[in-house]
């Protein structure tokens, strides 16, 4: 009697347990799951997205633990990463699609993410056709959904991915043309009136860095005045760190010093940048600059 | 009957197995019992703070902030643990592997960048926020946390990981220490060198006071069976330490504005594609004029090193100098206090009490009634303090009309511990008189501090080569991080804004002699001379980037400053083997500019997902701000390689400009077959 009552006890306790488990709610398990995926454990993060998926009863839920069994094979295998991850991802997103409402918000990410693979494999394959499928893929999202937060992302992989290693080529200026139109399509350089978007819009979430690629690219290119036109709009639209800052404010006053020798302007850099950084090792420098080049001026 | 007794025997034998054990269980549980005792009997809330510091009066200084925190918060109780430097890297990394690290880790000794997003908590929120305890503050209650410190914390950002992770409570310089007692003694003055000219005239005196001082020696020893001993001081004590704090110093100094000309990207740093486009385009050679005077300033520099200064440590060197061997020593201000606290503890010196049971007022009396102890023949007896102990000797005098001849001792008066002025012994020459009756002179001194003396524009040899001083920036060290598993972790932020206010700042360094973080915190008055200067230029000329380059340097470098070749053979030897090293390195750069790239990648996943699902039903602004974040640095990543090629490509087409480039390019080629 005694051995059939602790028999029950344990059994109502471990089937309790397993209630428990199973009514664990989504959000902690997605959320325990992008944990493990942080630090590292993405065997674990990949169980637990899977587990997600099975319990997932909303499209939200859905995506999202579709999209962390996703990135664990595109982008957590890092250089060990196969084609046949980047096509299984693919598979995955397709499945995602599939399921979503049509105008899901969440369309455009999708699309970027098979874009982004589809051009990986061209990358590891040589295979055109993968590439023609992420151009197509990448234009789709720019022409639907061009100010979302996924299209600004997947323009930018985009003109990074396709440039590849060389600023040199015409197909690099042709990109970098890409992305110089969406400030122009978005209103986000002043037009005549000198009206610029709030800073709080979305769409310019990631014009910055995009001013900041420009920049680099146009320097590089030797093209010092859309260089600094670029870098200063960096600079304006808010780098994302004080590191940052402190780099571009010096690199358009030197660029106008040494580069377009344009002295109005490295002055006013120069000083702007003694103002705004406070702890640099040029600051000196800059100091010593403003100096000699203001005696040059008169 | 005796079965009985063999089996009680035996009974009472197992017993002592278990007695014992009983007693190390009992002293296991004392043990727990006494760190436990705080959380579970007090009901405390306990926080832990870990580090190797074990410097002196690092840990008194953290004491003292704990126990101000303690009284604060009457209901926690905060345990510092000093681990050894040897030991602390692996100490830590299994307690966090094991989940039961300390609360509070001071940053170092173990992989920290790959143990950050691991095991620590980012602090960046917190940081921007005002320190609640400078509230009453009226300057700093609302300047956000991170910019009440001298460099806003720049140094403890993690760009890769968008985050900080660490607060410190230190900042260090790097100076040159100096015997006050030797520089009276040797040069007359107790005042530090002006310039560069100034110390190394000082360097050639004590040099000659050493070799006149020994020959002296030599020439007595020929002539007496009771041989005097040579003495050793050297100008400035070093090892291979030291030499390379001096040649950053220098080389800065003279070759600031050459390494500025190689900027070719307008950043103000020099990178490694920047370097090889130097040396590819001419704008950097071995015999450039700038970077031969640097080296052949630290060669002379060097000459007034001791004799095998490369195979010194830097304790050896320390030891030196504070045995007096040496003048002049550099080392940070992390030294300072030991520095300090060694000289003083050396020997005081016999004070002179009484001679022939007369008292004596002062060193001029002392001296005069030793001169009359000689004039009439006779053993004179003196009594001295030492150490607090009176002691009396018998010396005989020679026949001189000086005490050092007669004595062989010198004399100086120097205040006692109640500050009043007394008759010290301080110098006993060996095999004198003094020697032989066994009087012991003063080892302690008093330091000074000085900056590396900068060539003045009128020095003939290196004057038109100085570009100007050196920056130093106060970067906050001595950094401390939060642990994940921290089950207190509010309280251990709140220590560390405890401990970053300007008064326990500067308390806390006010009593281990270090130098504070915090703006407003007063730097202790011995460690003045160690204030950064915020003036100055940064970057030096040289070859070394990588592996194979920084070997190479290594291999040419150490004989040239040793005086074992001269500078054109260090010239030549760098022209033949550079091409090849600064080609291997080039390609290293090529593959390093690709490889952190899908780590970037990673990173970028981890906000995009943040930012397309949000735990609410829009992304936060903190997580739209991690994402256009992680993009700046994946932009630098993935144009790395743009850079690089941008700079290096023009010379690809060209490889038959220079000998270098021609040499460069096979080098490469053959590399990549």
């Amino acid at each position: 009697m005694k051995t059939k009552l602790i028999l029950t006890t344990l059994l109502i306790a471990g089937l309790s347990t397993l209630c428990m488990a199973a009514t664990a709610t989504k959000p902690e398990l997605l959320k325990t799951a992008w944990q493990e995926y942080k630090l590292g454990e993405y065997s674990q993060a990949e169980k637990l997205f899977i587990q997600a998926k099975k319990l997932a009863k909303d499209d939200k839920s859905y995506s999202e633990a579709l999209t962390g069994i996703a990135f664990c094979y595109q982008y957590a295998k890092k250089q060990q990463t196969a084609v046949s991850d980047y096509r299984y991802a693919i598979k995955l997103y397709e499945q995602a699609l599939k399921k979503i409402d049509s105008a899901s918000k969440y369309r455009p990410f999708f699309t970027a993410m098979r874009a982004e693979c589809y051009f990986n494999i061209y990358r590891l394959t040589d295979e055109k056709d993968n590439l023609n499928k992420a151009v197509k893929l990448w234009n789709e999202i720019q022409q639907q959904w061009s100010t979302t937060v996924a299209s600004q992302d997947a323009l930018l992989y985009q003109v990074m991915a396709m440039t590849g290693d060389d600023y040199s080529t015409p197909e690099a200026l042709q990109l970098a043309k890409q992305l110089e139109r969406y400030f122009k399509t978005n209103k986000i350089i002043p037009s005549k009136d000198g009206k610029k978007p709030p800073a709080t819009a979305k769409k310019l979430l990631l014009a910055a860095v995009m001013s900041n690629y420009l920049g680099d690219f146009y320097f590089w290119r030797q093209d010092y005045k859309n260089s600094v036109k670029w870098l200063i709009n960096y600079y304006e639209l808010g780098a994302s760190s004080y590191a940052y800052k402190a780099d571009v404010l010096f690199k358009i006053a030197r660029t106008a010093d040494v580069k377009l020798n344009d002295k109005p302007l490295a002055i006013s850099y120069y000083t702007l940048f003694q103002y705004e950084i406070k702890s640099d090792k040029r600051r000196y420098f800059a100091q010593q600059r403003i100096i000699a080049l203001n005696k040059d001026i008169k | 009957m005796v079965k009985k007794k063999i089996k009680k025997e035996i009974a009472w034998f197992n017993y002592i197995g278990f007695g014992i054990l009983a007693i190390c269980y009992l002293g296991a549980l004392w043990n727990v019992y006494k760190i436990k005792k705080d959380e579970i009997i007090d009901n405390k809330k306990v926080i832990r703070i870990c580090h190797w510091q074990l410097e002196l009066g690092y840990r008194d200084a953290m004491q003292t902030i704990i126990d101000r925190f303690e009284q604060k918060y009457p209901d926690v109780k905060v345990v510092q643990i000093p681990i050894s430097e040897k030991t602390y890297g692996q100490w830590v990394t299994t307690q966090l592997i094991g989940r039961t690290a300390p609360d509070i880790i001071e940053m170092g000794m173990f992989n920290v960048k790959e143990a950050l997003p691991r095991y620590f908590i980012p602090l960046t929120d917190t940081l921007r926020k005002p320190n609640p305890f400078n509230a009453d503050n009226p300057e700093l209650k609302n300047v956000p946390w991170m910019d009440t410190f001298n460099d806003g914390l720049q140094s403890s950002y993690v760009p890769e990981l968008i985050d900080y992770y660490r607060v410190g409570f230190n900042t260090f310089t790097v100076r040159i220490f100096y015997n006050k007692e030797l520089f009276r003694r040797i040069l007359k003055t107790d005042k530090p060198p002006r310039n560069l000219r100034e110390l190394f005239d000082y360097c050639e005196r004590i040099k000659a006071y050493e070799q006149q001082w020994n020959k002296r020696v030599a020439d007595y020893n020929r002539s007496h069976d009771l041989q005097k001993n040579k003495i050793i001081v050297t100008p400035i004590a070093s090892a291979k330490y030291q030499t390379n704090l001096f040649k950053s110093r220098y080389t800065t100094m003279l070759t600031s504005d050459r390494y500025m000309g190689l900027d070719s990207n307008c950043n103000g740093t020099v990178d490694d594609a920047e370097l090889f486009a130097g040396l590819l385009n001419n704008n950097l050679v071995v015999n450039d004029e700038k970077y031969r005077m640097a080296h052949l300033l630290q060669r002379q520099l060097a000459e007034y090193f001791p004799r095998g200064f490369m195979s010194l440590g830097r304790m050896d060197s320390g030891f030196s100098f504070i045995q007096s061997r040496a003048a002049m020593i550099t080392s940070g201000s992390w030294d300072a206090s030991s520095y300090i606290k060694q000289a003083k503890d050396q020997p005081f010196g016999d004070i002179i009490l009484t001679i022939n049971n007369r008292q004596v007022t002062d060193s001029a009396d002392a001296v005069k009634i030793l001169i009359t102890g000689v004039t009439a023949g006779k053993p004179v007896k003196l009594t001295v303090e030492r150490e607090g102990a009176r002691k009396t000797f018998t010396v005989k005098p020679l026949n001189a009309d000086n005490i050092f001849t007669a004595y062989g001792i010198e004399i100086k008066d120097f205040p006692n511990s109640d500050n009043k002025l007394v008759p010290v012994i301080t110098i006993v020459d060996s095999a004198s008189p003094a020697s032989v009756a066994g009087l012991k002179p003063r080892k302690c001194f008093e330091i000074g501090v000085f900056d590396f003396p900068m060539p003045d524009k009128s020095n003939p040899v290196y004057g038109k080569y100085v570009v100007g001083e050196v920056v130093e920036l106060a970067s906050t060290g001595g950094a401390y991080g939060v642990c994940k598993f921290s089950k207190n972790r509010d309280l251990a932020l709140k220590f560390l804004q405890f401990c970053t206010t300007p008064e326990n700042n500067e308390e806390f360094n006010r009593i281990c002699q270090w130098m504070p973080v915090i703006k407003g915190a007063k730097i202790p008055e011995a460690l003045r001379p160690f204030k950064p200067h915020a003036e100055g230029y940064s970057g030096s000329l040289g070859f070394k980037r990588n592996t194979r380059t920084g070997t190479l340097e290594k291999q040419t470098f150490w004989p040239f400053i040793s005086g074992a070749i001269t500078y054109e053979q260090f010239a030549e030897k760098i022209i033949a083997r550079l091409p090849d090293a600064a080609a291997r390195d080039y390609d290293t750069a090529r593959r390093d500019a690709t490889e952190q790239i899908p780590d970037r990648l990673l990173r970028r996943s981890i906000y995009l997902a943040q930012v397309i699902f949000p735990a609410g039903n829009q992304p936060t602004e903190k997580s739209l701000n991690k994402l256009a974040s992680t993009w700046d640095v994946l932009v630098t990543a993935m144009t790395a390689i743009n850079r690089i090629n941008a700079q290096i490509k023009p010379f690809i087409n060209q490889p038959e400009e220079s000998e270098f480039n021609r040499k460069f390019f096979n080098s490469y080629k053959a590399i990549k077959q």
